[in-house]
């Protein structure tokens, strides 16, 4: 195993050497450390209501209680310690919603730009009627009329959004496909399966890591827009903190901006990290 | 031209013409005859050099040999084996004899792939080699093509162009294959790194008793490698003969003037064949001229080339064919102003 630590001990230091890599690496650890141990980290209870601290604003304003850091939503519920679970389902469905939307838009976009012709256009019209449905809508329909769990909730946002990939990748294969290493691994007789996943893939991953890094961002967004609707996972998450709070905007701001913050910052981490991951798969980068 | 029954590669009446008609509604279709009506027939261990303008059909020729194209007509036989008649797996399996060397180095290696994986790939694909004795053939393949083994972990990034191109070498050479069809190897080089490349081509044809295909779109590339020439103009073979016959007594106006449009450095050496020279722009091969395809540039040319299609037949000399109603003759070429005496 001494292999594998070196090659760890190596990607540590590339990740050492950039300064937005790094960033983005401590803030994605720091948001995983907090969803992994909620139950330690939070303060209070999230579902412990207290009336007489209702909508009490952060600690260190006038009014602000120095037990409730974050401040109080409108039923005295502790803001800080439901952003800090709120970053358990937020996380999860974020993530795996866009591994669902890759696993299944990345071999569809490869095999409609390599094969071309009748397969091509069969998956690109499917595309075009699933951009043509806003997420929304087949997320309401879906989750309306079946139960809204967690896991249903991920595959139909994962369904609903899979042809961003499969188009970004189709539009590289097709160029990918003219160039002379691909006409000489056809010459030497590899299957079309083989040059699909050695030759095509990993020439794709730099786009794609692009596309999910941005993707999880969406899906927080959708997240939240659906909570809103009542057709979120029926968890806290941030998506839903942020729609509680929408209402009292006017009166206490900080019940839709923390967990908004929360979003941004978690969404900026991954985005650094997907930058530098990009960086470091690409050969060119690492002489 | 007859075809020799013993010979490794025989291209029969291959015609490549792709559709190029517009709009869904017109019934009357137009192609773009790429390669029309070649025949030719290649020995065990000869290098046949293809030569012609860009757009004249040769990388589409290379392409239909390859098997990377399937010809409209015509039949391409090789080892005694009608290649397009073969299944899917079949040929897949009769690749490992027929290997291609490209054009531009910068694309043809993956560039997420290592060198050792890149010139092994042929022998995983074939089930060859795996383990150290994989490792083995694939370093003495890069010793072979002067490279370097402590290069294999690299990416081809990392090289120049005629490295790269020596990496692209081992690979179509690790199959150990019969025939190799290099598609303008050379025209993406530096003219230092040019000759090094023939020059190890050269060498690994007689260590391997390979056989190849050398396409350029000149002569001075081909005339140094190859023992015979093919000249195509517009998707037709016009001239195909021994090198020094074509060399020294070309036959067809297009090799006259393909001959005269390298520059001679020599004041004294530079001849008056102003009107052998090319002029204008070859003519699209969606609609090829009439009769002879090349009447529109040639300086000979009279009515008969502009109606009657001339064959590909041997002259006076022997396995020198031309396809001309006035093929020319010494004289005619070294006096120019007697060419134009006779055609007044």
């Amino acid at each position: 195993m001494k292999t594998n630590q070196l090659t760890f001990l190596k990607w540590l230091k590339m990740l050492g050497s950039s300064k937005t890599g790094s960033l983005g690496a401590i803030i994605i650890l720091t948001v995983t450390f907090t969803a992994s141990f909620a139950s330690f980290i939070a303060p209070h209870d999230v579902y412990e209501v207290n009336l007489n601290a209702a909508s009490l604003p952060p600690s260190w304003m006038d009014g602000g209680e120095s037990q409730y850091v974050l401040g109080t939503d409108r039923l005295g519920r502790d803001l800080f310690s439901r952003v800090i679970y709120g970053s358990q389902i937020s996380l999860l469905v974020g993530i795996s919603a866009v591994i669902v939307a890759g696993v299944i838009g990345v071999p569809i976009g490869l095999i409609s730009g390599y094969y071309g012709g009748f397969i091509d256009s069969f998956f690109m019209r499917i595309v075009d009627a699933n951009i043509a449905i806003p997420v929304i809508l087949i997320a309401l329909f879906v989750l309306g009329f079946l139960n809204p769990n967690l896991i249903m909730f991920i595959l139909v946002v994962g369904v609903a959004t899979w042809y961003t990939y499969a188009r970004v990748v189709r539009s590289e294969v097709l160029s990918l496909k003219e160039r002379e290493f691909i006409k000489a691994a056809r010459v030497t007789g590899v299957r079309n399966s083989v040059i699909l996943i050695r030759h095509l893939l990993p020439n794709v991953t730099s786009s794609v890591i692009v596309v999910s890094t941005l993707s999880v961002a969406t899906t927080i967004i959708i997240e939240s827009s659906l909570s809103f609707l009542g057709l979120g996972p029926k968890a806290i998450t941030w998506g839903a903190l942020l729609s509680d709070g929408r209402d009292y905007l006017a009166t206490s701001w900080w019940i839709a901006t923390f967990p908004g913050i929360a979003i941004t910052i978690t969404v900026l981490g991954i985005i650094l990290l997907g930058d530098w991951l990009r960086d470091v798969l690409d050969p060119h980068s690492h002489v | 031209m007859p075809l020799n029954k013993d010979a490794l590669l025989q291209v029969k009446g291959v015609k490549k013409y792709f559709d190029v008609s517009e709009g869904i509604f017109t019934t009357k279709k137009k192609y773009l005859k790429a390669v029309d009506n070649v025949n030719f027939s290649l020995k065990q261990g000869e290098i046949l050099g293809i030569v012609g303008e860009s757009g004249c059909g040769k990388s589409t020729l290379g392409n239909l040999i390859m098997q990377l194209e399937n010809p409209t007509e015509g039949e391409i036989i090789f080892d005694g084996i009608e290649l397009s008649k073969l299944s899917a797996k079949e040929l897949r399996r009769k690749r490992k004899d027929i290997q291609m060397i490209f054009q531009d180095p910068y694309s043809s290696l993956n560039p997420r792939m290592k060198v050792f994986d890149i010139v092994a790939e042929p022998l995983r694909t074939h089930k060859l080699a795996s383990g150290t004795d994989l490792k083995k053939q694939v370093y003495d393949m890069l010793e072979i093509v002067g490279l370097n083994n402590k290069y294999a972990n690299r990416y081809p990034h990392e090289f120049s162009g005629g490295q790269r191109q020596r990496i692209g070498i081992a690979r179509a050479l690790t199959l150990k294959p019969k025939l190799i069809v290099c598609d303008e190897p050379v025209s993406a080089l530096d003219v230092s790194i040019q000759a090094q490349i023939l020059n190890l081509l050269l060498k690994l044809q007689k260590e391997f008793q390979l056989t190849l295909i050398f396409i350029a779109h000149g002569i001075p590339a081909v005339k140094y490698i190859s023992n015979r020439i093919a000249v195509m103009y517009l998707g037709k073979i016009v001239e195909i003969a021994d090198k020094e016959q074509l060399l020294s007594n070309p036959k067809h106006p297009y090799t006259e003037s393909l001959l005269y449009s390298v520059p001679v450095s020599h004041p004294k050496l530079r001849s008056n064949h102003e009107q052998s020279k090319l002029t204008g722009e070859m003519p699209s091969p969606v609609d090829p001229p009439p009769g002879c395809r090349f009447h529109t540039r040639c300086p000979y040319a009279d009515e008969k080339c502009m109606e009657e299609t001339p064959d590909l037949i041997e002259t006076q000399d022997k396995e020198h064919y031309v396809a001309c109603h006035y093929p020319l003759y010494r004289e005619r070429v070294s006096n120019s102003d007697s060419v134009q005496a006779i055609l007044d």
